[in-house]
């Protein structure tokens, strides 16, 4: 194991020199070889972030549509191509930052960065990703609204890799419109197999404000993080030197009640609002469970996991999920 | 600051008592009149009672009863109860905001601006000066959030906290009982009540308080009642949201006030704490509401009201001094300081989307479902609506003008039916000062009333040119006769009787002919139609409004056509009331008023149509026009 702060030594290729040898671990266990290549490339395509793809089935709950078939057949490629897109922009952005993530007290085991795969595979591996999601969405929507999402959310991805991922607020604006592009995509996927979804204002405002509710959230654990291990803010990530603790709170509690506000007001303007307004009940707990962990503890730096360290954001999220549910299919 | 607090308050209450008249503004105004009539007549019971809405405001059908069995004459027209009414709710919403505001001791300069900004907002301004029942609970809740103010505040010593006078319980909670009787909606700022009197920043704490509970036995009762008293129950509206629509009626509405409320709920926010989390989403909950169910800027009455409300609670007050200590909370105060007052000044008048100019008077209208609102230019709107009936502002003021001059005796016997385009109370509110029965349907009455407004309009809520009210009265025209009973500033009331036995010698009405025949031609909008000179058009209002001149002779036109220097392309058009068909020309008001200065005498047989709106408003695109309210 390579203790804490260990300098990695890289070749101008990136590879790492300071990790066994191949040759010897394979002449050891081989299976043993396979597992941890398989399991670095998993990290590395962040396959746990791929939960993310889940906001392209928004339309299908909302659309009433979640009993059937078509309609899923119609919204999960289009959640596999942001599956593999997104792959292809996390392993590209680790690309570009394994330098500052050797600095980061958690991100410095990132497969890349360790040095554990070879900056020239990983490229490879962006390029398959990309043709792969691009072609997936071009044989099953053709080069309609779904592709173009597609495309606009990977050129986006690149900007933000590239220019906006410095900048302060800026930053998570972007993240959110990634979201929004997942909605989105999944409406018009909806729609190009003859459903009649649409992306809603409704569902775009509640999607973003619950996209900056996160990624504010997720700043505010990263600079709680960096405050705790007495690490210069912006050494991880140029962008925290911009934020302050309370301006986050703000933010954070802001983005919040944008969500809920929204959320709210569209259960209302639904014909079938007696019931539906009951499913805002689950859904403002558990905004109020995120903001309770936000504003008191680091576990929102890893949004991904947040539903397994919070019972009642589990338990909000499921009773959300399941009136939703119900009362769509009721409708 | 107190001194400035009140002067404030007094200033504000003068100037709606100065714009207080006869003068009717919604329909909903003229029910409640009619109900309160009704009972004070025993012709409806207090119990079992069918009037609009009486399971969500029958406090307010009472308190206007009363009144006006106290004030009412016998030879009482309905101008001077329209008048009583609208007397009502100001002197109920004065004398509260006057003891709410002298009840507070200390005022900073912060608290003094929000209450400038609340009161001098347009919703809270213009609902001022009519009867209705958001007025009479706002009058309540006002005296509620006092009665909820602390203890130690009032009496000026330390009380063990949580401790409460019987008396005061029991006062909070007949305070909240009357306020959600009166109008029901009022429920929707019993959160933030509780929340902003809580004496501890926690939930459970809340619940437990004695105020509190008497809030929610109060609320609970007043519902039940409402539920048991009523022999109908009156369904919420279909919602809708429409953007454009949202804004223009947010920003009409709220003006500069909406500033403060996002910043207030914002702020309260950013403390990281989840019970101020509650607080702002208490401060938010009416606009969530009312966002979807927007038919009017008067409903935002309530999220005006929840910011008065917050200066009136000790936890309001310190989170508007804090707001007022940030540099963002002072931004906004000034902001919304100026931008409160600037538009009591300065509108804007668009004759197109295009085309807008800054004007100190007479600025553009916008529709709604109940009647138009200004574009700026708020104290002169305000001074319009004071004079409303001999200016009318709108059709409201008209149609109920046109009502007024009806005659009881002129009614034949029997049940009567009212038919309106959004209008059918104030001629329901007749029939009750008249003592006359009214018919359930058209199909049981032994005659029917209608204002000449509904030929050529649609019926709100409905998205196409044609609504029920009209294709009944249209049927109607068909297998019976009409005469008009009376009219004012032209709009006319016809009554409708059955049968083809009419006088042989009546000839057709011109008037009623042409509003029939230039209904598609104003795409089912308002429009007014007057024979040649009988109105002054004004040019300067009416730049961008749709016109037209008619006439059953073409060479007239003709030659009219010839004086403007216009091609003389004359349209044709038919009416389905008689057989002879109009001659028509589009004109201007600008090309109206020099025609005017040299009217010839062929041309006082023809007849002049004005949109009462500029041509880019459609109505049909507005609020709730694909509802189905």
């Amino acid at each position: 194991m390579r203790e804490q702060g260990q300098v990695v030594d890289h070749d101008k290729d990136g590879r790492d020199n300071s990790a066994p040898s191949a040759g010897i671990l394979m002449s050891g266990t081989e299976t043993a070889l396979i597992q941890t290549t398989i399991c670095r490339w998993l990290v590395a395509l962040r396959v746990h972030h791929w939960t993310k793809s889940g906001f392209c089935l928004a339309a299908l709950l909302f659309h009433g549509a979640v009993f059937d078939g078509s309609a899923w057949s119609a919204v999960l490629p289009a959640a596999v191509c942001f599956c593999l897109i997104s792959s292809a922009v996390y392993l590209a952005n680790d690309i570009f930052n394994r330098k500052e993530d050797r600095c980061h007290p958690n991100k410095r085991d990132r497969p890349i960065a360790a040095g554990y795969i070879a900056v020239r595979a990983a490229w490879v591996v962006v390029t398959v990703l990309v043709a792969t999601a691009l072609g997936l969405s071009f044989v099953f929507y053709g080069l309609g609204s779904v592709t173009l999402v597609l495309i606009a959310y990977y050129l986006l991805s690149w900007l933000y890799s590239f220019c906006l991922r410095g900048l302060p607020l800026v930053d998570v604006l972007v993240i959110g419109l990634g979201f929004v592009a997942r909605v989105a995509a999944g409406a018009f996927a909806l729609q190009s197999f003859d459903f009649t979804a649409h992306p809603t204002g409704w569902l775009v405002g509640c999607t973003y404000f619950l996209a900056l509710l996160l990624g504010f959230g997720k700043r505010k654990g990263e600079w709680l993080l960096m405050e705790s291990s007495e690490m210069a803010l912006g050494s991880t990530r140029r962008a925290l030197r911009g934020y302050t603790a309370e301006l986050l709170n703000v933010l954070i509690g802001c983005s919040a009640l944008c969500a809920g506000s929204i959320y709210v007001a569209y259960c209302l303007s639904r014909s079938d609002w007696v019931p539906f307004v009951l499913t805002a009940v689950p859904a403002l707990l558990g905004l109020l469970s995120y903001l309770k962990l936000a504003w008191r503890s680091t576990s929102v730096e890893t949004p991904e996991y947040l539903l397994l360290r919070s019972w009642s954001l589990l338990i909000s999220l499921g009773g959300w999920l399941v009136l939703v549910g119900w009362f769509t299919a009721i409708r | 600051m107190r001194l400035a607090a009140s002067v404030v308050a007094v200033l504000w209450i003068c100037l709606e008592i100065w714009a207080v008249g006869p003068v009717m503004r919604e329909s909903d105004q003229a029910s409640l009149l009619e109900g309160s009539l009704q009972l004070v007549a025993k012709d409806r019971a207090v119990a079992a009672n069918d009037s609009y809405n009486y399971d969500k405001q029958y406090l307010s059908y009472w308190i206007t009863a009363a009144w006006l069995k106290v004030r009412m004459t016998d030879d009482k027209r309905s101008m001077e109860i329209a008048r009583e009414g609208n007397l009502l709710a100001i002197t109920f919403y004065a004398l509260a905001l006057l003891a709410a505001v002298g009840a507070r001791k200390r005022w900073s300069g912060v608290q003094v601006a929000v209450l400038y900004g609340a009161l001098f907002t347009p919703v809270l301004s213009f609902s001022g000066v009519f009867l209705s029942p958001n007025m009479l609970s706002a009058s309540f809740l006002l005296l509620l959030a006092v009665m909820l103010r602390h203890e130690h505040e009032r009496s000026g010593t330390d009380t063990p906290r949580g401790s409460q006078s019987g008396i005061r319980v029991c006062l909070v909670g007949v305070l909240a009982w009357a306020a959600t009787a009166a109008r029901q909606d009022a429920l929707l700022l019993m959160p933030l009540l509780a929340l902003f009197a809580a004496q501890e920043e926690s939930l459970r704490a809340t619940l437990r308080d004695q105020r509190v509970q008497a809030m929610i036995v109060g609320t609970g009762f007043a519902i039940i009642l409402g539920l048991l008293l009523s022999e109908k129950f009156a369904v919420l509206p279909a919602p809708f949201f429409v953007l454009p629509t949202f804004l223009a009626f947010v920003g009409g509405g709220l003006g500069a006030l909406l500033l403060l409320v996002i910043t207030f709920a914002f702020g309260l926010v950013s403390r990281g704490s989840l019970f101020r989390v509650l607080m702002a989403l208490s401060v938010l909950l009416p606009l969530i509401f009312y966002g979807c169910v927007l038919y009017t800027p008067r409903h935002l009455f309530l999220p005006a009201l929840a910011i008065l409300l917050t200066l009136f609670s000790d936890r309001g007050r310190a989170c508007w001094d804090r707001l007022g200590q940030g540099r963002w909370g002072r931004f906004a105060v000034i902001v919304t300081l100026l931008s409160t007052a600037l538009p009591w000044v300065v509108g804007v008048r668009m004759a197109g989307w295009k085309q807008a100019s800054i004007v100190t008077s007479a600025p553009t209208l916008y529709p709604s479902t109940d009647g138009f609102w200004p574009m700026g230019a708020y104290g002169e709107f305000l001074g319009r609506l004071a004079n409303g009936m001999k200016e009318p502002v709108d059709h409201n003021q008209r149609v109920w003008g046109a009502w007024n001059t009806i005659v009881p005796g002129d009614l034949p016997p029997g049940k009567g039916a009212v038919l309106s385009s959004g209008l059918v109370s104030y001629g329901a509110f007749h029939l009750a000062l008249f003592g006359r029965e009214k018919a359930s349907t058209v199909q049981d009455a032994d005659y029917v009333l209608f204002d000449e407004r509904t030929l050529g309009k649609r019926q709100r809520g409905v998205n196409a040119t044609e609504g029920s009210n009209r294709s009944t009265l249209l049927s109607l025209l068909e297998r019976g006769h009409i005469r008009p009973l009376g009219g004012d500033m032209g709009e006319r009331i016809f009554l409708w009787t059955p049968g083809n036995e009419g006088d042989p010698e009546q000839r057709p009405d011109n008037g009623v002919s042409l509003k029939l025949a230039l209904h598609d031609y104003f795409n089912g909008n308002d429009f007014t139609v007057r024979p040649w000179g009988r109105e002054q058009w004004k040019s300067k209002e009416l730049a961008g409004h749709r016109g037209i001149v008619a006439g059953r002779d073409r060479s007239a036109l003709e030659a009219m056509a010839r004086r403007l220097g216009t091609p003389t392309d004359l349209k044709q058009i038919g009416s389905s009331y008689d057989s002879t068909t109009w001659w028509t020309v589009p004109i201007t008001a600008k090309e109206w008023n020099s025609l005017a200065a040299g009217s010839a005498l062929e041309m006082q047989n023809l007849w002049t149509a004005f949109g009462t709106l500029p041509n880019f408003m459609d109505v049909r695109k507005y609020a709730g026009a694909g509802s189905s309210r």
